[in-house]
Protein backbone atom coordinates (compact mmCIF):
# COMPACT_ATOMS: atom_id res chain seq x y z
CA UNK A 1 0.00 0.00 0.00
CA UNK A 2 1.23 3.48 -0.80
CA UNK A 3 -0.08 6.90 0.11
CA UNK A 4 -0.05 9.99 -2.07
CA UNK A 5 1.88 12.97 -0.78
CA UNK A 6 1.38 16.53 -1.94
CA UNK A 7 3.68 19.53 -1.54
CA UNK A 8 6.19 17.63 0.58
CA UNK A 9 3.42 16.57 2.94
CA UNK A 10 1.97 13.09 3.18
CA UNK A 11 -1.20 13.72 5.14
CA UNK A 12 -2.65 10.24 4.59
CA UNK A 13 0.53 8.59 5.84
CA UNK A 14 0.65 10.90 8.87
CA UNK A 15 -3.03 10.30 9.63
CA UNK A 16 -2.69 6.51 9.48
CA UNK A 17 0.41 6.52 11.69
CA UNK A 18 -1.42 8.73 14.18
CA UNK A 19 -4.31 6.25 14.14
CA UNK A 20 -1.86 3.50 15.04
CA UNK A 21 -1.11 5.34 18.29
CA UNK A 22 -4.53 6.84 19.08
CA UNK A 23 -7.11 4.49 17.59
CA UNK A 24 -5.88 1.03 16.64
CA UNK A 25 -9.47 -0.10 15.94
CA UNK A 26 -9.80 2.67 13.36
CA UNK A 27 -6.57 1.58 11.69
CA UNK A 28 -7.83 -2.00 11.64
CA UNK A 29 -11.08 -0.92 9.98
CA UNK A 30 -9.22 0.93 7.24
CA UNK A 31 -6.86 -2.01 6.79
CA UNK A 32 -9.82 -4.38 6.43
CA UNK A 33 -11.42 -2.19 3.79
CA UNK A 34 -8.20 -1.90 1.79
CA UNK A 35 -7.60 -5.64 2.12
CA UNK A 36 -11.12 -6.49 0.92
CA UNK A 37 -10.82 -4.15 -2.08
CA UNK A 38 -7.40 -5.50 -3.03
CA UNK A 39 -8.78 -9.03 -3.27
CA UNK A 40 -11.37 -8.19 -5.93
CA UNK A 41 -10.93 -6.99 -9.50
CA UNK A 42 -14.16 -5.03 -9.31
CA UNK A 43 -16.04 -4.01 -6.24
CA UNK A 44 -19.82 -3.77 -5.92
CA UNK A 45 -20.13 -2.59 -2.35
CA UNK A 46 -21.37 0.97 -2.89
CA UNK A 47 -22.62 1.18 0.69
CA UNK A 48 -19.21 0.82 2.28
CA UNK A 49 -17.25 2.42 -0.57
CA UNK A 50 -18.90 5.60 -1.84
CA UNK A 51 -17.56 7.20 -5.02
CA UNK A 52 -16.86 10.84 -4.19
CA UNK A 53 -15.60 11.77 -7.64
CA UNK A 54 -12.47 11.67 -9.74
CA UNK A 55 -11.76 8.03 -9.02
CA UNK A 56 -11.73 8.61 -5.28
CA UNK A 57 -13.72 6.43 -2.91
CA UNK A 58 -14.63 7.16 0.67
CA UNK A 59 -14.82 4.15 2.96
CA UNK A 60 -17.92 4.38 5.11
CA UNK A 61 -18.37 2.75 8.47
CA UNK A 62 -15.96 1.57 11.10
CA UNK A 63 -15.89 2.48 14.75
CA UNK A 64 -16.13 6.17 15.46
CA UNK A 65 -16.12 8.53 18.40
CA UNK A 66 -19.09 10.73 19.21
CA UNK A 67 -21.14 12.56 16.59
CA UNK A 68 -19.24 15.83 17.02
CA UNK A 69 -15.88 14.13 16.49
CA UNK A 70 -17.30 12.22 13.55
CA UNK A 71 -18.57 15.37 11.81
CA UNK A 72 -15.25 17.12 12.43
CA UNK A 73 -13.40 14.15 10.91
CA UNK A 74 -15.71 14.09 7.88
CA UNK A 75 -15.12 17.82 7.30
CA UNK A 76 -11.37 17.34 7.68
CA UNK A 77 -11.44 14.43 5.23
CA UNK A 78 -13.42 16.47 2.69
CA UNK A 79 -10.95 19.35 3.00
CA UNK A 80 -8.07 16.95 2.44
CA UNK A 81 -9.82 15.42 -0.56
CA UNK A 82 -10.23 18.90 -2.07
CA UNK A 83 -6.55 19.61 -1.53
CA UNK A 84 -5.75 16.63 -3.73
CA UNK A 85 -8.46 16.92 -6.35
CA UNK A 86 -8.52 20.68 -7.03
CA UNK A 87 -4.90 20.95 -8.29
CA UNK A 88 -5.49 17.82 -10.36
CA UNK A 89 -8.67 19.16 -11.99
CA UNK A 90 -6.95 22.53 -12.68
CA UNK A 91 -4.00 20.79 -14.30
CA UNK A 92 -6.37 18.91 -16.61
CA UNK A 93 -8.07 22.11 -17.85
CA UNK A 94 -7.01 23.18 -21.38
CA UNK B 1 1.19 19.63 -11.44
CA UNK B 2 4.35 17.52 -11.37
CA UNK B 3 3.98 14.11 -9.83
CA UNK B 4 7.05 12.25 -8.71
CA UNK B 5 6.59 8.67 -7.60
CA UNK B 6 9.29 7.18 -5.44
CA UNK B 7 9.34 3.58 -4.29
CA UNK B 8 10.96 3.04 -0.91
CA UNK B 9 13.60 0.31 -0.80
CA UNK B 10 12.63 -0.87 2.67
CA UNK B 11 9.16 -1.30 4.21
CA UNK B 12 7.84 2.06 5.32
CA UNK B 13 6.67 2.76 8.84
CA UNK B 14 3.10 2.54 7.58
CA UNK B 15 3.62 -0.82 5.89
CA UNK B 16 5.15 -2.12 9.11
CA UNK B 17 2.17 -0.76 11.04
CA UNK B 18 -0.23 -2.77 8.84
CA UNK B 19 1.95 -5.90 8.88
CA UNK B 20 2.28 -5.84 12.65
CA UNK B 21 -1.38 -5.34 13.53
CA UNK B 22 -2.09 -7.92 16.25
CA UNK B 23 -4.84 -10.43 15.53
CA UNK B 24 -8.27 -9.27 16.62
CA UNK B 25 -11.33 -11.55 16.17
CA UNK B 26 -13.78 -8.64 15.83
CA UNK B 27 -11.65 -7.07 13.13
CA UNK B 28 -11.31 -10.39 11.28
CA UNK B 29 -15.10 -10.79 11.46
CA UNK B 30 -15.48 -7.33 9.93
CA UNK B 31 -13.17 -8.29 7.07
CA UNK B 32 -14.94 -11.61 6.47
CA UNK B 33 -18.25 -9.71 6.50
CA UNK B 34 -16.99 -7.34 3.80
CA UNK B 35 -15.92 -10.30 1.69
CA UNK B 36 -19.27 -12.05 2.15
CA UNK B 37 -21.26 -8.91 1.29
CA UNK B 38 -19.22 -8.49 -1.88
CA UNK B 39 -20.07 -12.02 -3.00
CA UNK B 40 -23.76 -11.44 -2.30
CA UNK B 41 -23.77 -8.09 -4.13
CA UNK B 42 -22.11 -9.66 -7.17
CA UNK B 43 -24.72 -12.40 -7.34
CA UNK B 44 -27.50 -9.84 -6.85
CA UNK B 45 -26.11 -7.82 -9.76
CA UNK B 46 -25.79 -10.90 -11.99
CA UNK B 47 -29.39 -11.87 -11.27
CA UNK B 48 -30.80 -8.33 -11.29
CA UNK B 49 -32.14 -8.87 -7.80
CA UNK B 50 -32.99 -5.86 -5.65
CA UNK B 51 -32.66 -5.66 -1.89
CA UNK B 52 -36.42 -5.85 -1.38
CA UNK B 53 -36.65 -9.11 -3.32
CA UNK B 54 -33.66 -10.54 -1.47
CA UNK B 55 -35.33 -9.67 1.82
CA UNK B 56 -38.53 -11.43 0.73
CA UNK B 57 -36.64 -14.54 -0.33
CA UNK B 58 -34.64 -14.54 2.88
CA UNK B 59 -37.84 -14.16 4.89
CA UNK B 60 -36.62 -11.04 6.68
CA UNK B 61 -37.47 -7.34 6.57
CA UNK B 62 -35.68 -4.97 4.13
CA UNK B 63 -33.98 -3.20 7.05
CA UNK B 64 -32.27 -6.46 8.01
CA UNK B 65 -30.89 -6.79 4.49
CA UNK B 66 -29.68 -3.19 4.52
CA UNK B 67 -28.00 -3.79 7.88
CA UNK B 68 -26.39 -6.91 6.46
CA UNK B 69 -25.14 -5.20 3.32
CA UNK B 70 -23.69 -2.16 5.05
CA UNK B 71 -21.94 -4.35 7.59
CA UNK B 72 -23.63 -2.77 10.60
CA UNK B 73 -24.72 -6.09 12.03
CA UNK B 74 -22.75 -9.10 13.15
CA UNK B 75 -23.84 -11.96 10.90
CA UNK B 76 -25.43 -15.06 12.29
CA UNK B 77 -24.51 -18.23 10.45
CA UNK B 78 -28.18 -18.74 9.62
CA UNK B 79 -28.33 -15.28 7.99
CA UNK B 80 -25.39 -16.15 5.74
CA UNK B 81 -27.06 -19.39 4.71
CA UNK B 82 -30.40 -17.67 4.10
CA UNK B 83 -28.77 -14.98 1.95
CA UNK B 84 -26.89 -17.50 -0.19
CA UNK B 85 -29.97 -19.71 -0.54
CA UNK B 86 -32.14 -16.73 -1.56
CA UNK B 87 -29.79 -16.26 -4.51
CA UNK B 88 -29.91 -19.94 -5.45
CA UNK B 89 -26.36 -20.35 -4.13
CA UNK B 90 -24.90 -22.43 -1.34
CA UNK B 91 -22.90 -21.24 1.63
CA UNK B 92 -19.57 -22.87 2.41
CA UNK B 93 -17.00 -22.30 5.07
CA UNK B 94 -13.77 -23.88 6.14
CA UNK B 95 -11.04 -23.67 8.74
CA UNK B 96 -7.59 -23.28 7.31
CA UNK B 97 -4.94 -25.32 9.19
CA UNK B 98 -1.82 -23.59 10.57
CA UNK B 99 0.87 -22.64 8.01
CA UNK B 100 -1.57 -23.27 5.15
CA UNK B 101 -3.23 -20.87 2.72
CA UNK B 102 -6.76 -21.39 1.50
CA UNK B 103 -8.40 -20.42 -1.79
CA UNK B 104 -11.83 -21.33 -3.11
CA UNK B 105 -12.47 -22.43 -6.66
CA UNK B 106 -15.85 -22.71 -8.34
CA UNK B 107 -16.45 -25.27 -11.07
CA UNK B 108 -19.33 -26.97 -12.88
CA UNK B 109 -19.37 -30.67 -12.21
CA UNK B 110 -20.78 -31.36 -15.68
CA UNK B 111 -17.84 -29.59 -17.33
CA UNK B 112 -15.01 -30.95 -15.22
CA UNK B 113 -13.34 -34.34 -15.49
CA UNK B 114 -13.27 -36.22 -12.21
CA UNK B 115 -9.47 -36.28 -12.22
CA UNK B 116 -9.39 -32.47 -12.10
CA UNK B 117 -12.03 -31.93 -9.46
CA UNK B 118 -10.80 -30.30 -6.27
CA UNK B 119 -11.09 -33.11 -3.78
CA UNK B 120 -8.33 -32.46 -1.29
CA UNK B 121 -10.37 -33.43 1.74
CA UNK B 122 -10.75 -37.01 0.57
CA UNK B 123 -6.98 -37.54 0.16
CA UNK B 124 -5.89 -39.99 2.83
CA UNK B 125 -2.52 -40.22 4.46
CA UNK B 126 -0.60 -43.14 3.01
CA UNK B 127 1.68 -45.35 5.02
CA UNK B 128 4.46 -44.61 2.53
CA UNK B 129 4.32 -40.90 1.83
CA UNK B 130 6.52 -39.51 -0.90
CA UNK B 131 9.25 -37.38 0.63
CA UNK B 132 10.85 -34.72 -1.52
CA UNK B 133 14.45 -33.99 -0.66
CA UNK B 134 16.94 -31.49 -1.95
CA UNK B 135 19.57 -33.66 -3.57
CA UNK B 136 22.21 -33.02 -6.19
CA UNK B 137 20.71 -32.76 -9.68
CA UNK B 138 20.63 -36.05 -11.56
CA UNK B 139 23.42 -36.63 -14.07
CA UNK B 140 23.67 -38.76 -17.22
CA UNK B 141 25.60 -41.33 -15.17
CA UNK B 142 22.61 -41.71 -12.86
CA UNK B 143 20.41 -42.37 -15.86
CA UNK B 144 22.82 -45.00 -17.19
CA UNK B 145 22.99 -46.70 -13.80
CA UNK B 146 19.20 -46.85 -13.68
Amino acid sequence: MVTLGLNQKDRANDYLLKLQKDNIEGLRSIFNRLRAVSEHETFENKLTYRHVGDGIFAAIGGKKGNKKEQNADIKKANDLKDQYTLPKSKSLQP
Amino acid sequence: MNIKITKPQEPTELQKAFQNLPFDPASEAEYQGLMFVEEILKLMKQQGMKRKELAQKMGVGPSRVTAMLNGSSNFKLETLIRAAHALGATYHQTVCPPQMKCKWSFYRESETHQAFMPNIRSVKKTSNPIVLQNKEPATDDDADAA
